[in-house]
């Protein structure tokens, strides 16, 4: 028992064109974001196209975020242009955005009790008036199925783990049926099936036109699922280009101040591993052959005496 | 190859045992979330229960509460009473001389009186839980109750008549609703404001007002005093058809209003960010939100002086039966507004005769004591609030 009411005197919103692959569908020119003196994004040039995932990488406080925030148009760019379909993100009104592009940020809180499918239903309202709203119910179901979100359809979304919720937001993203995808650390609370479902899920939704621009932490799943990767460094694109062109052993090391090593992966693709020291395992925390030179170094540290460690 | 089959039979026995127990324990958590009341997504018929409910009972209770007082009028003769005046003449009216006077020109007026006022508060506070996105929102927060009593208490002390009885009423009105807007503007800075700050900045323009209610309570003789303090525990008492028809269309446009809004409160639910990203101009609705509030608490307020906790109270209680979506919440907050200011006005008349309550008062007192177990209700079931 739903009361609806409709404004007589609604606006009519410019429906998208699904665009053609290779499109450019989103511009950044020479983007630069400043909050008080801190200048956050400085001379950001990126086009992401049509029909491909794109992986926004770099250490913390790169300015990933504030990079899909500035493109999203909640912060304020300072200097450049950010360009949607052809014409200035500015031009186009909320509704008309949110027909073009979905978000999805890292935590999605939610204030009341609503029900999972409620959320996800949530996602078609830039179409609510639209030819488009016909096909809601179809839509909500897909992407529910797609993301495993189905068998929670009922339940409340505040009572779901973090993995859940983020399935659930995912999913809610996915049935507003935007042609870019706008993913902020998507997979951060996901179990590793998950994880790759959510990647393989992108990887589709480029396949069938698409742009995917997606924050990524863990390298050797940006290089796996990722036509394209940026580099983001202090607010700067450090490199943009294929995995294999960005993520190699020097760049990455550099960027990150960490040796990093990168390794062509047998099946295709790159091993991307930190170096990392062979340690002595201390099993349930026995030290055998405990080099002396650092039982006397912890013993310093601890302030005990040398015969207090065995 | 025989080492193959065998490692793969257990290995799809093994998947399918999984399954099944995946399935099994899908059904269960649906079950028991059905169970608990916590299925976030309510079956149609509980929501149309509740509403036959809160409409039938608004109707029986118009009825007991016009039918009972010093002036005992039968419910049949209450019936036929209204019946007659839309020239139906079915049941006879008030049999005792000067009935059919109390009921529309002391009773009525008060009940529908009543009815619109609860009604628009139980509305408003939906609306300030929806925009704040807190459970914990009420009118009062940003500062309506309180300004409407400086105005109200201001032209008491002064003794201002110019707009004859009316004054006090407009005053409350129209300073109720500078409060409210002066809230929102000091909020805001460069085209935003955030929830945090005008929350605070309601506490600050809340702690102004109190301090001047307090120096005009204080300065004013006995009398005036008097009028002050009793204003502000509200009542329904002399309520007149004239009144009603200030009041009323105000707060009609402020309740249909409102349901535009209803799909957008929902998104908004999400987060301001992710609201955004749906397409709703967050600005534009929390202005919209707060005007719609300060109207309906204003002129809710004006004649009836404070009730406090209908607005806290009923969406609350609603949002636990009928689920949180604001289509069916709003509507349903204005029904149970209604419902409950009936009630408590009846209480109100005849719990001590000859004697009336302030309806202010007793909202409190019983609201009091169920927001309490509310809380511990919803703290015990989901772990705190949502």
């Amino acid at each position: 028992m739903s009361i609806a009411i409709q404004l007589p005197w609604n606006t009519v919103h410019r429906t998208p064109t699904m665009p053609n692959p290779g499109d450019r569908v989103l511009e950044l020119v020479d983007v630069g974001v400043s909050i008080g003196e801190r200048r956050i994004l400085d001379g950001v040039n990126l086009d992401v196209r049509a029909g491909e995932v794109l992986s926004l990488v770099g250490p913390n406080g790169a300015g990933k975020s504030t990079l899909l925030n500035a493109i999203t148009g909640d912060v304020p760019l300072s200097d450049g242009e950010i360009t949607l379909f052809g014409l200035p993100a500015l031009s186009w009104d909320a509704t008309e955005l949110a027909m073009r592009r979905s978000v999805l940020l890292q935590s999605v809180d939610v204030t009341f009790p609503f029900s999972v499918d409620d959320i996800v239903r949530m996602g078609r309202s830039p179409w609510e008036g639209t030819a488009e709203e016909m096909d809601d119910d179809m839509i909500v179901e897909s992407a529910m199925t797609m993301t495993e979100v189905m068998p929670l359809a009922d339940r409340v979304y505040t009572s779901l783990s973090g993995g859940e919720r983020g399935r659930a937001a995912f999913s809610r993203v996915l049935a507003q049926a935007a042609p870019i995808l706008l993913l902020d650390e998507p997979t951060a609370a996901m179990d590793i099936k998950h994880q790759e479902m959510l990647m393989r899920i992108g990887r589709e939704y480029a396949a069938a036109g698409c742009a995917v621009v997606v924050i990524v932490h863990a390298l050797d799943a940006a290089a796996a699922w990722s036509d394209r990767v940026a580099l983001l460094e202090h607010g700067r694109l450090r490199a943009v280009g294929t995995p294999e062109e960005v993520f190699t052993s020097t760049m990455l090391s550099d960027v990150y101040q960490c040796p990093i090593e990168v390794l062509p992966h047998p099946g295709g693709g790159l091993i991307i591993l930190p170096k990392r020291p062979a340690i002595t395992r201390h099993v349930y925390g026995e030290h055998h052959g405990f080099p002396d030179a650092a039982r006397a170094n912890l013993a310093r540290l601890s302030g005990l005496s040398g015969q207090g460690v065995s | 190859m025989r080492n193959g089959n065998t490692a793969s039979a257990p290995r799809s026995e093994i998947r399918a045992a999984a399954e099944r127990v995946d399935q099994a324990r899908n059904r269960h958590i649906a079950a028991n979330a059905t169970d608990l009341g916590i299925a976030g997504k309510p079956h149609m018929g509980k929501t149309a229960l509740t509403f036959a409910v809160l409409v039938v009972g608004l109707l029986v209770m118009t009825i007991v509460s016009a039918s009972l007082g010093q002036l005992i009028i039968p419910f049949d003769q209450v019936i036929g009473s209204i019946l007659n005046k839309i020239g139906i003449h079915w049941l006879a009216g008030p049999s005792r001389a000067f009935g059919n006077e109390a009921l529309w020109n002391v009773r009525f007026p008060r009940i529908v009186m009543a009815i619109v006022v609860g009604a628009a508060l139980g509305v408003a506070g939906a609306v300030m839980q929806g925009v704040f996105g807190n459970p914990l929102a009420e009118p009062g927060t940003v500062g309506v109750s309180s300004g409407a009593a400086v105005g109200a208490s201001a032209s008491i002390l002064m003794g201002w008549t110019f707009l004859g009885s009316f004054t006090t009423p407009f005053l409350a009105f129209a300073c109720g609703l500078i409060t409210t807007m002066s809230v929102y503007l000091l909020a805001r800075r460069g085209g935003r404001t955030e929830i945090v700050t005008l929350i605070l900045t309601g506490v600050a323009v809340n702690a102004i007002a109190g301090a001047l209610i307090s120096f005009f309570t204080f300065a004013a003789p006995t009398n005036a005093r008097d009028q002050i303090v009793f204003w502000q525990m509200g009542s329904f008492n002399g309520s007149r058809w004239q009144q009603v028809a200030l009041v009323a269309p105000m707060c009609v446009i402020g309740i249909i209003g409102v349901q535009f809004m209803a799909h957008q409160l929902d998104l908004l639910s999400l987060g301001e960010k992710p609201a955004r990203h749906l397409g709703v101009n967050v600005e534009r609705l929390r202005f919209l939100s707060m005007l719609a509030v300060a109207l309906l608490v204003s002129s809710a307020v004006a004649f009836a002086g404070i009730i406090s906790f209908v607005g806290l109270v009923v969406p609350h209680l609603l949002r636990m039966i009928i689920g949180p979506g604001h289509r069916t919440l709003l509507p349903a907050s204005a029904l149970g507004g209604a419902l409950l200011l009936t009630i408590a006005d009846f209480a109100a008349r005849t719990t001590i005769q000859f004697a009336d309550l302030p309806i202010g008062m007793l909202t409190s007192l019983v609201g009091g004591p169920f927001f309490f177990w509310l809380l511990r209700r919803s703290r015990s079931k989901s772990g705190g609030w949502a």
